[in-house]
């Protein structure tokens, strides 16, 4: 029996050791089992989906240990996680066991001080609430603290931490402060200038000694004595029992003279006296300024000044008097080239020295380099240039006259592209641009080196580089393009860090990339663009992983940005008169980038009320879905009269999707749904019943639009074009039916940095059918105005009824054009010609019809577009017309 | 005086057999295998504990402890991070790290010549024959590696501070 129970014993033993054992990882296993089910413990905060696709676990899927190594290290890098395990359990079933430890959420910091609680606090800076926790981040902030209580007069504190555990990986963090005996001031000892202290030191005899109110001092002397022209200031302090010594150095006092200077003012001379900047005053400083000074007036064509800079100095103060002898201005008459074959205006583009330029003999040495690089690079490589010679005519008429001597131009012979592997040469070729027996060049050159690096940076080459080999035979030169491709480098996996409130999803889905295409850094910056364009990031890096195998992970580095908004304004407009509006809103409900807002303009002639929601993904494609509730309470003015022409009441939904095509197309679809109330409507105005009481107007609205502006706010340059459609019908439950089409382009061309031309078409025309003879009142066109034809007043032109008021028709047309300049300062004038006219029906449309007004404008840049103030002159005026309108708005008119 | 009979203390070895092979057998960790896991970390880059195991069979013949290998890990990773954050480039890790010493500590170090007259003179007796002059070259090169060795553990240090350097090595 006993032998049978040591045998049960044994036996218990050595399993247990060959358990023991089997906790090291294995090496060298070939073929590894398959993973048929994970269990994680630990893990809050992120999904288990996003957890496994950093592990590159899957089920089904064999777990490589290599792949594992690495797939720790990338989850690691998430920087949430303390420790990740990663077990199998024993047997056939080969489930896997991950055990995750995330490191805490800081959720309050305290600071127990007896006196500076609230001052330490708020000056940590290297830990805050909602932080991951780590014992660098604390230390630091203890170290802050103690910093702080230092330079507060109290030097033997101490600072002590504590963590407390919360549930859910979550701390509260304590700092108990231990302040110590404070330094107090018995005595304070100035020496130097005392005069200055008086309120100014903010520390007297018996306080603490504050080191920051000793600095605050500091910064106000040394401004007080710059302020007055002193250079070398200096205020010193020490402290020794009890004794606050201060010692204030008031530098000298230097005043500059320049005399005889008559071509450049004092002004512009002083720009270059550098000792005040500095703080400091020597004879080297005087000598540097000097030479200067003598730069200044070269540039301002004065070959021949002279100065003489000479001190005078008593104890306290040092008279700068430089004496200038400017000579006579020197401009540039004529440059000459003898030798060159090249056109002359291609050499005056790359010298310094140009006809009708001041001259500066500071460039007669440098041209000759440049001209010289120049003829290098197009291969001349024994060209020889000499100094200009300087001959100086009447009237201080300066020619210069350079020597080139060119020698032979070498041509490109045979070229070659060696040690390509992955790019076959047909391919590389394309981006070769240079071909043989073409002049050499070496800018062409360096731009097929590029090309060619380019071309392997884009598939995944990252460490390629190309040598260019030159051998010269014949006045030819054969190029080799020596290529050691490096490795080849793939995608990886994508880590995405810092979306505390956004989630993961948001961020993949503009990911572009695919795991395991070729590495391209401009797939990469494409998507930080198209990250930042969310408007949810205030910032997106991103860093590439270490390289395993051919791969390479990228992790994106976000930092979020507030989420909600609150805009508002006030203004004045010369229709509306005082107007304002408000806006809240969110842009990133449940940590979706869905978007939601409420906004309300006001003015003395309408009120409107708009709830507006934006999904910007449906069923996993980016299809942008709004939806917006409108209520609107209008009314329109006569501008004659300035009575009530009508006045509206309006509630609308409208919902429906955009599409963003390529090459800068976006396509949207809406349905509208309006319930308009018309009322007080001027009975000349009136075209058919549905322009008083209730219409229910309903109907669907595609439009595509065109848009390749540099800037939408202020365009220098791109179209902008759009084409749209309404159909409104019974059939969608409308009482009235109409089919309306309108359409734009506007076309920018910048002429000059500074000079744009814009131009702008537009033009719409609208039928009804079934029982609808007119449009309704809400839906007709008018035209007239701060945007359309300036030279008349809001919605003026057009049809009028029978004592003048204008009704709104069913067709319009009107053009734009304007030349936009930029004087300075955000400054701007536009002059602009505007026509257009609205008709009762497009059959009536007639050229001969259109209304012409031409104007000047005031620009003053804003960054949300310019501040416009218009004046409009009417070319065709009739009647008792006003002869022009002024208007004031914000931004372009079109 | 309690006397047991045989049969209770076969049935109490039985009982204790049991405890063992549940205690020993029975528990969680001799059911599972450890595949990997995190045995240290700067700031956000991770040691796992295979490259540990990797990393010391590779050290087998400089006897170093388990311990010692993954601070010398840790101690590379922070170098490379400071060579890395320097822009420095080279073909490998290794070529990095070398450049970086050379700049960082070895082009700082300068040996003066009454240091290497002091040495000799401290250490006369081990010398012999041997001139300072003849020496010279010798001790020059002890008192640079050394220098550079005391410079290496200082800058590492240093460095520490500045991380997160966290070992979960026992965990």
């Amino acid at each position: 029996m006993l032998k049978k129970i040591f045998f049960i014993f044994l036996a218990g033993l050595s399993f247990a050791v060959v358990s023991f054992a089997q906790e090291l990882p294995q090496s060298g296993v070939v073929g590894h089992p398959k993973v048929s089910s994970v269990k994680i413990s630990g893990l809050n905060s992120i999904s288990e989906k996003e957890f496994l696709y950093l592990l590159d676990i899957n089920t089904g899927r064999e777990l490589d240990p290599e792949k594992l190594r690495h797939g720790i290290k990338r989850a690691f890098q998430k920087g949430i996680f303390e420790g990740i395990e990663v077990e199998r359990s024993e047997g056939p079933d080969g489930s896997i066991t991950i055990r995750v430890k995330e490191k805490p959420v800081v959720r309050s910091i305290k600071v127990k001080s007896r006196i500076l609680s609230g001052y330490l606090k708020d000056r940590i800076t290297s830990l805050k609430t909602g932080d991951r926790l780590t014992l660098l981040k604390v230390r630091n902030a203890a170290d802050e603290m103690l910093h702080n209580l230092n330079q507060k007069g109290y030097p033997k504190a101490s600072v002590e931490h504590k963590i407390i555990p919360l549930k859910k990986d979550r701390v509260d963090i304590i700092f108990e402060i231990a302040e110590g005996d404070p330094l107090f001031v018995d005595k304070i000892d100035i020496t130097g200038t005392d005069d200055i202290a008086g309120s100014n030191l903010k520390i007297s005899e018996g306080d603490i000694l504050d080191i920051t109110r000793i600095q605050q001092f500091q910064r106000y002397v040394m401004q007080y004595f710059r302020k007055r022209g002193h250079i070398g200031a200096k205020v010193n302090h020490f402290f020794e029992k009890g004794v606050l010594h201060i010692s204030i150095d008031q530098g000298k006092k230097v005043r500059t003279e320049f005399k005889g200077n008559l071509a450049l003012q004092t002004g512009i001379l002083s720009k270059e006296l550098t000792f005040f900047e500095i703080n400091e005053f020597s004879d080297e400083i005087i000598d540097e300024t000097t030479k200067r000074l003598l730069t200044l007036y070269h540039k301002y064509g004065y070959p021949s000044v002279e100065i003489a800079p000479v001190t005078t100095s008593d104890e306290d103060a040092v008279l700068l008097t430089f004496y200038i002898y400017e000579g006579e201005k020197h401009v540039i008459d004529s440059v000459t080239f003898d030798g060159s074959s090249m056109p002359e205006k291609k050499m005056l583009e790359i010298t310094a020295l140009g006809i009708g330029d001041n001259y500066n003999p500071d460039y007669l040495e440098s041209d000759p380099v440049i001209i010289k690089d120049f003829y290098r690079s197009l291969g001349y490589p024994d060209a020889e240039v000499s100094v200009p010679s300087v001959e100086i005519g009447e009237n201080n008429r300066v020619a210069l006259k350079y020597k080139i001597k060119e020698g032979i131009q070498l041509k490109f012979g045979e070229i070659l592209i060696k040690g390509n592997e992955h790019i076959s040469d047909e391919e590389l070729f394309i981006s070769v641009k240079i071909r043989k027996n073409d002049p050499y060049n070496e800018i062409d050159l360096a731009d097929t080196r590029r090309k060619i690096t380019e071309l392997y940076n884009k598939k995944g080459f990252l460490e390629a580089r190309v040598a260019v080999g030159i051998s010269v035979k014949d006045s030819h030169a054969d190029v080799v393009f020596n290529i050691n491709e490096g490795t080849e480098t793939l995608f990886g996996k994508s880590i995405i860090t810092g979306n505390y409130d956004t989630r993961q999803i948001v961020i993949e889905r503009e990911l572009v990339r695919k795991e395991g295409s070729n590495f391209d850094y401009n797939v990469t910056a494409k998507e930080k663009q198209k990250l930042y364009r969310l408007g949810l990031f205030n910032d997106v890096e991103t860093e590439l992983g270490e390289k395993y195998g051919k791969f390479r992970d990228v992790i994106y580095k976000v930092k979020e940005a507030n989420s909600g908004f609150v805009e508002f304004g006030a203004g004045y407009g010369e229709y509306e008169r005082q107007r304002g509006f408000f806006e809240i809103g969110y842009k990133n409900f449940n940590g979706m980038n869905r978007q939601g807002s409420f906004r309300t303009e006001l003015s003395s002639l309408e009120q409107r009320f708009i709830f507006s929601f934006l999904e910007p993904w449906v069923a996993g494609v980016e299809l942008p879905w709004k939806t917006l509730y409108l209520r609107e309470n209008r009314k329109e003015k006569s501008i004659d009269s300035g009575g009530i022409k009508y006045r509206i009441k309006r509630n609308v939904v409208s919902t429906g999707i955009e599409k963003k095509l390529d090459h800068g197309f976006k396509a949207d679809l809406y349905y509208d749904f309006s319930l308009v109330e018309t009322s007080d409507v001027m009975k000349d105005i009136i075209l058919s019943k549905e322009d008083t009481g209730s219409l229910v107007i309903s109907g669907v609205r595609p439009g595509l639009m065109f848009d390749t502006r540099d800037n939408p706010f202020d365009p220098k340059s791109g179209v902008l074009a759009g084409v749209s459609m309404k159909l409104v019908s019974g059939f969608l439950l409308s009482e009235t039916d109409f089919t309306k089409f309108t359409g734009y382009i506007n076309k920018y061309q910048g002429l000059t940095k500074h000079v744009t031309l814009a131009g702008s078409i537009k033009g719409g025309t609208a039928k009804g059918f079934r029982d609808t003879k007119e449009l309704p009142l809400v839906e007709r066109f008018f035209l007239g105005g701060r945007t359309t034809v300036r030279g008349y007043d809001q919605d003026s032109l057009g049809p009028k009824g029978v004592d003048g008021t204008p009704t709104g028709g069913n067709a319009y047309l009107s053009g734009s054009f304007e030349v936009r300049t930029d004087i300075k300062k955000g400054l701007g004038v536009v002059v602009f010609t505007d026509c257009g006219n609205v008709w009762r029906k497009s059959e009536n449309m007639t050229i001969a019809d259109l209304k012409y007004t031409t104007g000047l404008g005031l620009r003053y840049n804003t960054p949300v577009g310019p501040f416009r103030l218009d004046y409009g002159h009417k070319l065709n005026r009739e009647g008792r017309e006003n002869i022009s309108e002024i208007h004031f708005s914000l931004g372009h008119a079109f | 005086m309690k006397y047991i009979s045989v049969s209770d203390m076969h049935s109490k070895l039985i009982f204790l057999a049991a405890v063992v092979i549940s205690v020993l057998a029975g528990t969680e960790p001799a059911c599972s295998e450890l595949l990997d896991k995190i045995v240290a970390y700067v700031d956000n880059n991770a040691i796992t504990y295979s490259e540990l195991k990797t990393e010391h069979a590779r050290n087998k013949m400089v006897k170093m402890t388990e311990v010692e290998t993954l601070n010398s890990m840790l101690n590379k990773m922070l170098l490379l991070k400071e060579a890395r954050a320097m822009r420095l480039e080279a073909s490998n890790n290794d070529e990095l790290l070398k450049e970086y010493i050379e700049i960082k500590i070895r082009s700082v170090i300068l040996i003066k010549d009454e240091d290497v007259e002091n040495f000799y003179n401290k250490n006369k007796t081990n010398f012999g024959v041997k001139s300072l002059s003849e020496s010279k070259d010798d001790i020059e090169t002890y008192l640079f590696e050394a220098e550079t060795n005391r410079l290496l553990n200082e800058h590492i240090a240093n460095l520490r501070n500045g991380y997160e350097v966290v070992i979960r090595l026992k965990e």
